[in-house]
């Protein structure tokens, strides 16, 4: 799995008929400085609607079906998890912690845990792939 | 998935025969801001997309996951055709005004010459050795 920030969404309304999901995000793939790491990529988001500025996880390749309700779609980067919090990485000076989340952190947030998102996080949404995103 | 702009259609008389009725497409990875970048692909078109139109592309074993593509061998496949493009609140990109160049920055403008024509002239190769394989 990858880590990568919301930057933005993508409207394809023409499409595969059996791409069903209907989000397609925008993520900018990270380093472990929080850099921005290659070409942005498309994803769906079956989890929930991430907003823009956060930060997610993603399973890209063919593995990227398995976070999908219906498998045979063609999708090749889904958004399984997003970020809580997280240690080890290198923040560039000038990037606070709470400008990366762009909302105020918990206290915890030193010894940031990376949490799969479930229903608490999307209460509308169905998801029975919260647990699997955190294999 | 990746955005990509349709540059051109391959055609190969010579192919696997689970090919037959494939419309292959030339398509060029962008940036959200329509940067271009070197990276050609032949893709099947599983939309009805057109040169210059702004796709998603799936690239990896998910490309065989549409109704047209499940029996072809193919690892790149068109699977959306592009109506918006938002990346950081703004609007970079809709299918009736094409690119907001200055949305994000001038760096997209990547001329004829550059690494993108390098990258046409591999795809042909690449294009050309396919269509030749059985000779």
């Amino acid at each position: 799995m990858n880590f990568a920030r919301v930057v933005g969404r993508v409207v394809a309304t023409r499409r595969a008929p059996n791409l069903t999901e209907p989000l397609l995000l925008l993520l900018q793939p990270l380093d472990e400085d929080l850099r921005d790491r290659g070409l942005p990529l498309v994803a769906v988001s079956p989890v929930s609607a991430a907003g823009r500025g956060e930060l997610v996880y993603y399973v890209s390749g063919s593995d990227a079906t398995g976070a999908l309700d219906n498998h045979f779609q063609p999708v090749d980067a889904a958004v399984v998890g997003f970020v809580d919090g997280y240690a080890g990485a290198r923040l560039p000076a000038s990037q606070s912690p709470a400008d990366v989340k762009g909302e105020a952190r918990g206290p915890g947030a030193a010894h940031g845990t990376v949490k799969a998102a479930g229903p608490s996080i999307a209460p509308t949404v169905a998801t029975p792939v919260g647990d699997e995103g955190g294999d | 998935m990746y955005l990509a702009k349709v540059v051109g259609t391959a055609v190969a008389t010579q192919k696997d025969p689970n090919l037959e009725g494939a419309k292959l497409m030339l398509i060029q990875l962008i940036g959200p801001d329509g940067t271009e970048t070197p990276d050609l692909h032949v893709a099947v078109d599983a939309v009805g997309a057109g040169t210059g139109s702004v796709v998603v592309v799936v690239i990896g074993s998910g490309a065989r996951l549409t109704d047209i593509t499940s029996p072809m061998p193919v690892d790149a496949a068109i699977v959306g055709i592009v109506d918006s493009v938002e990346m950081d609140g703004k609007h970079t990109y809709s299918a009736a005004t094409g690119f907001v160049r200055a949305a994000v920055g001038v760096k997209s403008a990547a001329p004829a010459t550059g690494p993108g024509a390098e990258g046409a002239g591999g795809a042909r190769a690449r294009g050309g050795r396919a269509g030749g394989g059985a000779a």
